[in-house]
């Protein structure tokens, strides 16, 4: 259906109530007429459709004789037996109306709204309080070539007489009045029949009829050429837009009919009887149905002698209430220029030609030119002259004959009204107004009884002048008429002819071009509550007239106030239209002054939204489902971002159902998703609903999409879960996971994502020990290895990996939803380069030879909760390897498990798609200023050449040890990647003092003191002996191995495998030392006393160690032996808490020997002897000599352990350490000795004397005992030393 | 009686919304929503006066068959809308304001709240208890 696009928007108000009442002209024709126009595939109505606006100006003389002018003078030409539509056909015909139009987009001028208009126009009946729409005149055609024309009249005009005798009584067609116009046409077929015959038939009929009501209308100057297009008529075809109209009418009307005999029987009980004598057109043998009983019966505003169901033929519907200016573009376009200067419509529109012809262009003729090749054209046998004809009947009709006798009957109307005005009304309405109530409104449906009037009653007359004005458009006239007729109808309590005049008044008002008239609105308001059948038409011409005031909210009032519980399709139509008022009332009428546009006015955006909400349920409920998807993302747009997230999960579960409905998948599938956001504040059992249908719905997708090709792209982006993808960690050379490895032994714990250390500087700095090693020199800007990729790391560069290397991925996946959410089949979605080009990704085989992808088989989300997921890629050739996404299967967790055995678990394959975003930069100026962000490809993985791969198997690791405690493990290592060849693979342990390989140090060439031990590890052998020492200090310590292999095929590139184990260290012995010097006897060698102490410090009720033993005493020193002979320690267990103290003498060697002999005191007890020459004992001593002086006291001891099981025992040494430096003899771990001052360290001295004297006092009195003193300086320097004796007696 | 008392924020959005009848949730929000285009009228044709001491309370801001809406402004955009019975009409206008102080002075003390970041939905407890207080003390007093 077309319709005018227009710049301007829809048609005007006062267009559009022009179009609404416009002068019915009835079409009574012999069966011959319709043959002669069945050539052009039309019938003579549909032939006279598109020219029915007059297209000259006419003129009038009014009541006064005053000249008047009528323009957009319109005729509205029907066939005799047209009727409006039944109750249920306008329903369906409204129905069409809306879906039809063309494009049911967002369109502001909203044209369905307008055809929907017209089409309630068309299916309006006649009453008789309104007889604007009756018919004035009636067009009497017969044809040229029926055998006896005149006979053919005379017989119709019987028949019309014979019509007109029951007018008003009847359901049938109504008159003006009894005085109609008739007219007769002729119509001659110009290749069929002489053209002078005809014009004989003329004179007859003019000498018959009179001049002025005749006509001779010549068509078919053209032979018919079968169904060819012929090349001389213009393309464009005028009426196109009345027939397609008519085409679906008649079939809407068929069905309509079954449906009447079916379900409404019972209702109206009448169609049954009806049906069978409609198509024979006995109209007279109609029955009777009074006017006030099918107004009660009327359910809506259709009244009930709509039900004569129109038959095909004669039910086409009058269109021509259609606006026409695409009609009359469309031969502007491609005819002559008469037209144009003919057209008052262009012309008011400002419109040039040539502004029309694009208009056409893009508009018209796109649309026009398909359906002219499907349908076969219309008036093929008519020529422009022809067509020029049928524009000249019209205007002849209408200039000639129809405004003489409009303005003959105006004024005899008035003269009659005028003279019986004084006297009747009087009379009535005196008594009337001092008897009867006055008061209007509200009371009218216990009163609606009928009042009926005689149709030539002065009320009633007085109604047609002003009708007869109104049509005419002299409204100054049809205003007064109108004004005083309801008067008479309010004082006689006739309130549908009442509330008809108001209506009508109000209008003239409007219409008397008059903003300059405050125009009765409160007319309006009335009109409606009077009569409630007519109220849709009163209120949309209320609206129009309320809108071109720019009374923009009341019109929507108007409009809101229609909508009604049983009128689905009315109330969508009229909410939407209010929906639109509100949004144009940003300007907003003063009444009182004349400024329309006070700025500071704002649209009701959110009543606007909130009232497209209400049209779009209810065009849902009338079946419009384009529209009320329609309508509700419009107002989506208003409640979008906002917040309002209850209201939009509305609109989205609504538009989500309708699509659904309307087999849109695809848009129900992102409508119910976008149910699924995080800050839904749904409830868990709302949630579970939307969780169901969206599964249900991308079920069905899959089903739709089930033929094409399944790629990792063809899987829908699901919103759940929610990823977050900075926070994305990929591990690269990660484990491979399905080494089967039992207790006792560990594999080497490399790099995971537990693991906190991992950037650690440790790790970089052995690192860069191992590449210095092994390559020689390193890089200035050595960068050490990343395994680990996280927000937190340097992502500019492509993480590196090799072949048959595994890749890792921990996903943060979010479950947003306050429901659980059950995941199955998790596994990564990729996209891979190979080095050779080639390209690869996920679905295309499961066994990609390419890259192998492991599947996580479920993982439950537990509401509102984040999990992360570890998956795992295996690239198996060199290439780019881009991780993209993760791809599964969504179900619902509460699915029980029966369904579960059938297969009737719903679940929904899906992917969620990564993106990545680097840090903002902050470095430049230009950074600072715009938004630049750093590259992040951590998830485009390099995939290098194979390369060796080092498996390190650790025998019973031991997650405990005792302090000092010494454990040997032996160490596995094999390369689990036999086909290439494994080279220079060196150790890094940092912390020698405490580990000890079974393997030849590698001694660093720079004397940094590093705390990095290097060994190399000989290929050939298997296994090796690593020793641990328990620190000294209790507690966690962690244990750092790093071990370097190369393929010593590719150059500068090297594997990395760590370890780091933390092992727990708890207490045992603790050693101390208090040396001394002491005087050395006769030899006078310098003598130290040592006295240790060993003391157990395991806590009394402690099982797990017991049976300490002090094995094994010995001093490494390149100056001082011991004297085995001179020690007492003593002998056994120490159990806890006790404390074994024990003396042993060292003497100065006579000359300085080799470094670190030792001399080891033995304890007797005890069989086998620790020879410190030997590794481990070597190593250990030599790294703590390092730090500590040259003289080390070692005392050995075992221990039994419980085993971990609490049955067997495990026998452990242990070592512990003190060492001092020789200038620092006194120094002790005892504490009294830190109160002797450095002064008497220098010198040692001993006394000699004899311990008793005997001596007599009685021989002399003075006693003299020799005491010597030696003094011995320690120190290299020269000492002065005093002393002072003091004596003590008693 | 007072059926649903809302608070929406500076950007229009909603910060919180407790109705008597959970179940008519929807149909408040749409409500609330339609209230945000009367507030705006309002505080445009108040802002024309001039004066810069704003009258906070907006009064009656529509009526429909069924609700009352009343509004309210804060000096920080924050709009305060009760919706109220339209069978009820004991409640009067200064009972209405006396609500409308309570709900503001308890906006005010939420905000006080450093941990409460302006223009964030609104879930702390004491508030909605308040909240729930008011619905019910004002449905019952009627």
């Amino acid at each position: 259906m077309m319709m005018p696009i227009n710049t301007v928007g829809g048609p005007s108000a006062s267009e559009v109530i022009q179009q609404a009442f416009c002068p019915a002209i009835a079409v009574l024709s012999s069966p011959d007429v319709d043959v002669v126009c069945s050539k052009n595939r039309l019938t003579f109505v549909e032939l006279l459709q598109p020219f029915s606006r007059l297209s000259v100006e006419g003129q009038i003389r009014d009541v006064n004789q005053a000249l008047h002018s009528v323009t957009h003078f319109r005729l509205s030409v029907r066939d005799i037996s047209w009727r409006p539509a039944s109750t249920i056909l306008a329903r369906r015909l409204l129905s069409e109306a809306v879906t039809n139009a063309d494009s049911i987009e967002i369109n502001p001028h909203t044209p369905w709204y307008d055809s929907w208009r017209e089409t309630l126009w068309s299916c309006l009946e006649m009453t008789d309080h309104d007889f604007a729409r009756h018919y004035l005149a009636t067009l009497l055609v017969v044809s040229s070539s029926h055998p006896n024309p005149m006979e053919q009249f005379q017989q119709l005009n019987d028949q019309l007489t014979q019509l007109m005798s029951s007018n008003g009584t009847v359901d049938g067609p109504r008159w003006f009045n009894m005085l109609s116009l008739r007219y007769h046409v002729l119509i001659h077929d110009a290749c069929d029949g002489e053209t002078s015959k005809a014009e004989e038939l003329l004179q007859t009929m003019r000498n018959a009829y009179g001049s002025h009501g005749c006509h001779l209308l010549v068509i078919n100057s053209k032979p018919k050429k079968g169904s060819m297009v012929e090349p001389g008529l213009p393309a464009p075809d005028p009426w196109l837009r009345f027939l397609p109209r008519k085409a679906s009418k008649s079939d809407a009307s068929i069905e309509g009919e079954t449906v009447v005999d079916g379900a409404d029987a019972g209702e109206m009980e009448l169609p049954g009887k009806v049906v069978e004598g409609t198509n024979s057109q006995s109209l007279g043998s109609l029955p009777k149905m009074p006017i006030m009983d099918a107004l009660q019966e009327a359910m809506q505003e259709i009244n009930i002698n709509s039900i004569l169901a129109p038959s095909p033929s004669t039910s086409a519907l009058s269109s021509l209430t259609r606006d026409e200016s695409t009609n009359m573009k469309n031969n502007l376009s491609q005819r002559s220029a008469v037209e144009i200067k003919d057209d008052p419509l262009n012309a008011g529109l400002g419109m040039t030609t040539s502004g029309l012809s694009v208009d056409e262009a893009d508009g018209t003729g796109l649309i026009l030119a398909p359906s002219i090749v499907e349908s076969e054209l219309h008036g093929g046998c008519l020529t422009t002259e022809d067509l020029d004809r049928i524009q000249g009947l019209v205007n002849d009709f209408c200039l000639k004959s129809l405004l003489p006798h409009m303005e003959r009957q105006m004024r005899l109307l008035n003269e009659s009204a005028s003279a019986r005005k004084s006297t009747h009304r009087s009379l009535l309405s005196a008594t009337k107004r001092w008897f009867g109530s006055s008061r209007p409104g509200g009371l009218q449906t216990t009163q609606t009884v009928a009042v009926s009037y005689h149709p030539e009653s002065v009320q009633l007359q007085l109604r047609r002048l002003g009708d007869l004005a109104f049509l005419l458009g002299h409204y100054e006239l049809a205003y007064h008429s109108y004004h005083s007729a309801k008067k008479d109808f309010e004082a006689d309590q006739a309130w549908l002819h009442y509330a008809g005049a108001m209506e009508m008044a109000a209008l003239s008002v409007f219409l008397q071009n008059g903003h300059n008239r405050t125009i009765p609105f409160h007319y309006f308001d009335k009109a409606l509550t009077t009569m409630p059948y007519w109220a849709t038409r009163c209120a949309v011409l209320a609206s129009e007239c309320l809108k071109a005031t720019n009374q923009y909210s009341d019109a929507a009032l108007q409009l809101i106030r229609l909508t009604s519980e049983d009128a689905d399709l009315r109330s969508a139509v009229l909410l939407e239209q209010a929906a639109l008022c509100f949004l144009r009332s940003a300007v907003k009428p003063n009444s009182s002054s004349g400024d329309a546009a006070k700025p500071n006015m704002v649209p009701l955006i959110r009543k606007y939204a909130f009232h497209m909400i209400l049209a779009g349920h209810r065009f849902g409920k009338s079946g419009q489902k384009r529209h009320a998807s329609r309508a509700y993302q419009l107002a989506l747009q208003v409640y979008k971002g906002h917040g309002w997230s209850l209201a939009e999960d509305h609109i989205h579960y609504t538009v989500g159902r309708q699509c659904l409905n309307r087999q849109q998948i695809e848009a129900a599938c992102h409508a119910l998703g976008a149910l699924l956001k995080p800050d839904s504040l749904q409830t868990a059992a709302q949630q579970t609903a939307y969780l169901n249908e969206f599964i249900h719905v991308h079920q069905l997708l899959n089903k739709h999409r089930e033929n094409e090709i399944k790629t990792s792209t063809s899987l829908p982006v699901l919103p759940l879960p929610v990823i977050d993808s900075n926070q994305i960690r990929v591990l690269v050379d990660t484990k491979d996971p399905t080494e089967n490895i039992s207790p006792p032994v560990s594999e080497a714990s490399h790099v995971t994502f537990n693991d906190d250390e991992v950037h650690h500087a440790k790790w970089a700095n052995m690192e860069e020990k191992l590449v210095q090693s092994a390559f020689g020199t390193t890089h200035a800007m050595f960068r050490p290895t990343n395994l680990l990729f996280s927000n937190t790391t340097n992502n500019t560069a492509h993480p590196q990996t090799y072949c048959d290397d595994l890749i890792s991925l921990e996903l943060p996946l979010t479950n947003p939803l306050r429901i659980p959410v059950l995941l199955c089949d998790i596994r990564l979605v990729w996209n891979f380069s190979g080095a050779d080009g080639n390209l690869s990704n996920l679905l295309m085989t499961n066994n990609n030879p390419l890259v192998t992808t492991y599947i996580l088989p479920r993982i439950v989300l537990n509401p509102s909760s984040s999990h992360k997921v570890v998956l795992n890629v295996k690239p198996k050739a060199e290439g780019m390897l881009t991780i993209e996404g993760v791809a599964f299967d969504l179900r619902p967790v509460n699915v029980e498990p029966s369904a579960a055995v059938v297969g009737l678990v719903s679940s929904v394959s899906g992917r969620v798609m990564f993106s990545l975003q680097g840090p903002r930069l902050n470095a430049t100026q230009q950074e600072r200023h715009g938004k630049v962000y750093a590259s992040d490809k951590r998830l485009s993985i390099q995939v290098g050449p194979r390369m060796p791969k080092l498996q390190v198997l650790f025998n019973s690791l031991p997650e405990f040890l005792f302090s000092g405690e010494i454990r040997p493990v032996v160490v596995e290592l094999s390369n689990i990647c036999p086909s290439v060849p494994v080279a220079n693979i060196i150790i890094a342990s940092n912390d020698p003092l405490h580990l000890a390989f079974d393997l030849p140090r590698i001694e660093s060439k720079n004397v940094r003191n590093d705390q990095i031990a290097l060994y190399r590890w000989d290929p050939t052998q298997k296994s090796i002996k690593m020793w641990l020492k328990g620190t000294e200090n209790v507690g966690l310590t962690s244990l750092d191995l790093m071990f370097f292999s190369s393929n010593p095929a590719i150059k500068a590139r090297y594997r990395l495998l760590r370890h780091c184990s933390k092992i727990f260290v708890s207490s045992s012995l603790s050693l101390g030392a208090w040396i001394q010097r002491v005087p050395s006897g006769e030899n006078r060698t310098e003598t130290l006393a040592v006295q240790l102490q060993v003391r157990n410090l395991r806590d009394a009720d402690d099982t797990s160690l017991s049976g300490i033993a002090v094995s094994q005493v010995a001093l490494l020193s390149n100056r001082w032996h011991l004297r085995s002979d001179q020690a007492t320690i003593p002998d056994g267990v120490l159990h806890p808490q006790e404390s074994l103290i024990g003396v042993l003498l060292a003497i100065r060697g006579t000359e300085k020997r080799e470094y670190n002999e030792s001399v080891v005191l033995k304890l007797p007890s005890h069989g086998r002897a620790v020879d410190f020459q030997l590794d481990p004992y070597r190593s250990f001593v030599k790294e703590f000599q390092k730090t500590t002086p040259d003289t080390t006291l070692v005392v050995c001891w075992t221990a039994t352990q419980a085993s971990e099981d609490g049955f067997g025992t495990l026998l452990i040494e242990g070592q512990h350490y003190f060492g001092w430096n020789s200038q620092d003899i006194a120094s002790s771990s005892l504490p009294e000795t830190s109160l002797k001052s450095h002064q008497q360290q220098l010198v040692s001295y001993s006394m000699e004397y004899s311990t008793k004297v005997f001596h007599d006092f009685d021989q002399q009195k003075l006693c003299v005992i020799p005491v010597t003193l030696y003094l011995h300086n320690c120190s290299q320097q020269q000492v002065n030393v005093h002393y002072s004796a003091n004596f003590n007696t008693g | 009686m007072a059926v649903c008392i809302g608070f929406i924020g500076k950007e229009n959005s909603p910060l919180f919304l407790r109705c008597i009848n959970p179940s008519q949730e929807l149909q408040f929000h749409y409500i609330m929503h339609t209230c945000i285009d009367f507030v705006e009228e309002k505080i445009i044709q108040s802002n024309k006066s001039g004066s810069d001491v704003r009258e906070l309370y907006l009064g009656l801001l529509y009526s429909s068959e069924e609700v009352k809406a009343y509004g309210f402004v804060t000096n920080t955009k924050v709009k305060i809308v009760i919706i109220i019975d339209s069978t009820n009409s004991l409640l009067r206008d200064n009972e209405i304001r006396a609500i409308f102080r309570k709900l503001h002075n308890a906006y005010t003390e939420l905000v006080c709240n450093p941990f409460y970041t302006p223009g964030d939905p609104i879930t702390a407890k004491s508030f909605s208890i308040l909240v729930d207080e008011l619905l019910a003390s004002s449905s019952s007093s009627s």
